[in-house]
């Protein structure tokens, strides 16, 4: 007991000389010192060193998150009128009207702390510290981007954000910034592409990311050069070590808060500019299942929605194996009276089931492409009139049998349940080649076909991290990972970040009530 | 930097023990000890798989020494000379044993699923496959068996839930009726299938944490042996010993019988009998892989190409033997006169060279 009560007060005694370090000081060079030490590599934030007043300058820094603040030459801003008025005064001046709020604009505040001044500035606003003035002044602005940011087309979710990335980089770097507030928010900035001179951002907090990682990615995106970058694709395909395989090595999104959710368990963004596709790395298969709402839902519901989708990336890339496997070599499996109706179905088609299935798997990846490719409104027309319509006539023409449209429109409906799209592309591949295997040889080449995959993804690894984990490999992080799989904890029960995170910065939920115990 | 660092978990140890074990015991093991011993099989699998935990307890403990004086594995603390030679041994009963369950798992193929294919491209697929897995070592083993434990574990568990109301128990009472002999030879036709645990004994250098790892093993072994006595309990439950005799493999007949209560499929035996190939596979792959290590060893050189070498002179020593029955007569042989001592004897080999180096 008394050595809990010794502890809090070295801690107190601890706190008091931070808050003395922490104040603003009056020398702008100390102040300036201490800023670039706090956003070291943040290269999104601009600062802006200016001197203002008459014949004799006062030097002054500004510091803004760019896309966040109002271009500062513009009149009827805040920062502009702030300027103007500055623009011709004395230095003593300046500084009276600073403590005065001399301005009289309502949209300036005082700051008194470094760490005032740091949250005003990652809430959008810019702050303007001017030498001999042990304040800083908060100048209100537009803010982070808002509402008027597209909203990502393809990961929608029912509960949470509306928000997607943008093609501008500086603008999908504050999306992010807007949701992590936190000076330790690092945003490197990469120029790539020898023509193209593309703006490549890596985001990332600085003190929860391993810093093996981040190496490993700074060094792949300096081992090849390039003429041009027009998309995150391709940083992707050139950084990835097993290039062979059909499986992403980096998670996308589209969704500022799935990224946010990322760099939160110690994971990195790279941002590409000119292109909407954020990438996530490392990632393991488990991440491609999981979406932004699983941690906003109450955890039941969460759980039975990735049991669903778990379900339906396996079935997407089994279930027409499996079918043909059953029908075609294995018909003592299936009761009596459905083979007759499978038979009956099947009457008067002159292909092979396997035929059969890959007709039909073709022209619904034919219409996948054609819907993708044409625009909006008849994009989704196309999928109506070719499911509807084409999938009618092929039957009716006994071209296929109703059941084998029934198991490729499941197959289908499958692989849209899984929430990313690369990986629901891996599957579908692998489906094909699947197919090929029960084809010849039924649920043995099924088994070895499913063993070949589950040998793959055992082998594959996105930076370092295995693919697999935490199904396996799980004891690297105390088996803590394998609480947020197929079924996912209640919130309470997650205390601890996933293994992309350093090693001495794994816990993320703690309980008032533990601290004082 | 996370892992490639070569070396596997407890957890990953305890399935990888698993499933190396429980397929090649459970096809061979029940119509042999139902010949020998009948209902006291039982008994044997007790006793057997006891003996086969406290090799087990032997071995990981002779890991942690060598361990704890510096010396990774006892392979590398030999002289050349016993380090080839004992690789040598090694390596012919790997091969032994791969060459076996290829065969095995063709004749299981062929038997069950594939009628009228063709042996050789059964075999050829099989091991190509196989020799893929071990492609990046024990690692990436270690994680396969990890997610193919549940494959195999969760239908097992089920099957044996669902066949336990239909066994009758007076077939298999009263025990203790064959006499000393032929259960001695039981139980150590029990530890003999376990003889290859003396793997370990190579495992040194991969195993992450040599002072836990023990209770890893003994789990591993301790599973093995409850699972594959409970089939044989229901199999001798559901046949009676004399039908059992007569069959090839019992537990897969027992799969192919059971009731499935408002079951929507006919039949369950060709996914059930999928369990078995999938630890059969993996059994082959771990083979694959001590072989492809083994010759690295005597050869000296680390190239993974070895692993593929073994495959191919698996596949033509497979095809080389045309009945299964020839072999599995041929293997059982090796297995219980030969592989076994050699087993059981070249650890301790080294234990004495260590004492006296000591």
């Amino acid at each position: 007991m008394s050595e809990k009560i010794n502890q809090v007060k070295n801690e107190n005694k601890m706190k008091q000389p931070q808050q003395e370090q922490d104040k603003i000081e009056s020398s702008l060079s100390k102040n300036k010192q201490r800023i670039e030490e706090l956003l070291l590599d943040c290269d999104d934030i601009i600062r802006q060193p200016m001197k203002l007043g008459g014949e004799t300058k006062v030097e002054c820094l500004l510091v803004f998150i760019e896309v966040a603040v109002s271009n500062m030459i513009l009149q009827d801003s805040v920062i502009g009128q702030t300027f103007m008025q500055m623009m011709n005064e004395s230095p003593q001046k300046i500084i009276e009207q600073a403590k005065e709020n001399g301005l009289g604009i309502a949209d300036i505040k005082e700051l008194k702390t470094m760490k005032e001044a740091t949250a005003a500035l990652l809430a959008g606003n810019a702050i303007l510290f001017i030498d001999g003035y042990d304040k800083a002044l908060k100048i209100s602005s537009k803010g982070y981007p808002g509402l008027g940011v597209q909203q990502a087309e393809s990961e929608k979710v029912i509960r949470g954000s509306n928000e997607g990335f943008s093609d501008a980089v500086k603008v999908n770097a504050a999306l992010i910034r807007k949701r992590v507030r936190d000076t330790k928010v690092k945003v490197k900035e990469k120029r790539m592409g020898e023509r193209s001179d593309t703006v490549v951002y890596l985001v990332y907090i600085d003190d929860l990311v391993d810093p093996g990682i981040l190496s490993q990615i700074e060094s792949g995106l300096e081992s090849f050069k390039i003429d041009g970058i027009l998309d995150s694709g391709v940083i992707e395909q050139l950084t990835e070590n097993s290039w062979r395989s059909p499986f992403p090595q980096y998670q996308t999104t589209e969704r500022p808060d799935r990224a946010a959710m990322a760099i939160l368990d110690g994971r990195i963004a790279l941002l590409s500019d000119n292109s909407p596709v954020c990438l996530l790395l490392p990632t393991t298969y488990n991440c491609f299942l999981q979406t932004t709402d699983d941690y906003f839902n109450r955890w039941e519901i969460a759980s039975f929605t990735r049991l669903l989708r778990y379900f339906a990336s396996f079935l997407a890339l089994a279930m027409p194996g499996l079918y043909l496997a059953v029908t075609t070599f294995h018909a003592q499996i299936i009761p009596t009276n459905l083979l007759l109706s499978f038979q009956a179905a099947r009457e008067g088609v002159p292909f092979p089931a396997v035929i059969e299935v890959l007709i039909m798997e073709l022209a619904f990846e034919l219409l996948r492409e054609a819907g993708v490719r044409l625009p909006g409104p008849m994009g989704s027309t196309i999928g109506i009139v070719g499911g509807l319509i084409v999938g009618q006539a092929a039957v009716e023409a006994n071209l296929v049998s109703p059941i084998v449209v029934i198991i490729v429109a499941l197959t289908a409906l499958c692989s849209f349940a899984i929430p990313n799209e690369e990986f629901a592309t891996a599957s579908r591949l692998i489906k094909f080649f699947l197919i090929f295997f029960c084809a010849f040889m039924g649920l043995y080449g099924f088994v070895l076909g499913m063993f070949f995959v589950f040998f793959h993804l055992a082998q594959l690894e996105s930076f370092g991290i295995p693919y697999l984990m935490p199904f396996s490999a799980a004891d690297m992080n105390g088996y803590e990972d394998e609480k947020d799989t197929i079924i996912r904890r209640p919130l309470f029960g997650l205390k601890r970040r996933p293994y992309f995170a350093k090693k001495d910065q794994r816990t993320r939920l703690r309980f008032k009530k533990e601290d004082k115990e | 930097m996370f892992s490639n660092n070569r070396k596997v978990s407890n957890r990953q140890i305890t399935r990888i023990i698993i499933l190396d074990f429980f397929g090649v015991i459970g096809l061979l093991l029940p119509t042999e000890l139902s010949r020998t011993a009948g209902k006291d099989g039982i008994i044997a699998f007790i006793l057997g798989g006891s003996l086969a935990a406290l090799f087990a307890v032997f071995l990981s403990y002779r890991m942690r020494v060598l361990k704890e004086a510096g010396e990774e594995s006892s392979i590398s603390s030999g002289n050349k000379a016993i380090l080839i030679i004992s690789s040598i041994f090694y390596l012919i009963h790997f091969f032994i044993i791969a060459v076996f369950l290829s065969c095995l798992l063709t004749e299981v193929v062929q038997d069950m699923f594939l009628l009228e294919s063709s042996r050789t491209a059964i075999m050829v697929l099989t091991l190509l496959i196989c020799s893929y897995g071990v492609k990046k070592g024990i690692e990436s083993r270690g994680r396969i068996c990890e997610i193919s434990f549940y494959f195999v574990m969760l239908p097992l568990i089920l099957m044996i839930v669902l066949a336990v109301k239909d066994v009758n128990m007076d077939y298999l009472a009263p025990l203790v009726t064959v006499g000393f002999n032929r259960t001695v030879l039981s139980v150590y036709y029990v530890f003999a299938g376990f003889s290859s645990i003396s793997v370990l004994f190579l495992m040194g250098n991969f195993i992450k944490d040599t002072k836990t790892v023990q209770k890893a093993i003994i789990k591993g072994v301790v599973t093995v042996t409850i699972l594959n006595l409970c089939l044989y309990a229901i199999a001798l439950g559901f046949f009676q010993e004399a039908a059992m005799k007569t069959q090839r493999w019992p537990g897969i007949t027992l799969i192919s019988v059971l009731n499935t209560p408002g079951g929507f499929l006919q039949r369950y035996d060709a996914f059930l009998v999928a369990v078995f190939l999938i630890s059969i596979l993996i059994g082959l792959s771990s083979c694959i892989s001590y072989g492809g290590y083994l010759f690295q060893k005597i050869i000296g050189n680390n190239s993974t190409g070895w692993g593929y070498l073994f495959s191919i002179a698996v596949f033509f020593a497979g095809l080389w033997i045309k009945e299964y029955s020839q072999l599995y007569r041929m293997f059982t042989f090796y297995l219980w006169y030969i592989g076994t001592p050699i087993m059981v004897v070249l650890p301790l080999l080294f234990w004495k060279r260590r004492a006296k180096n000591a």
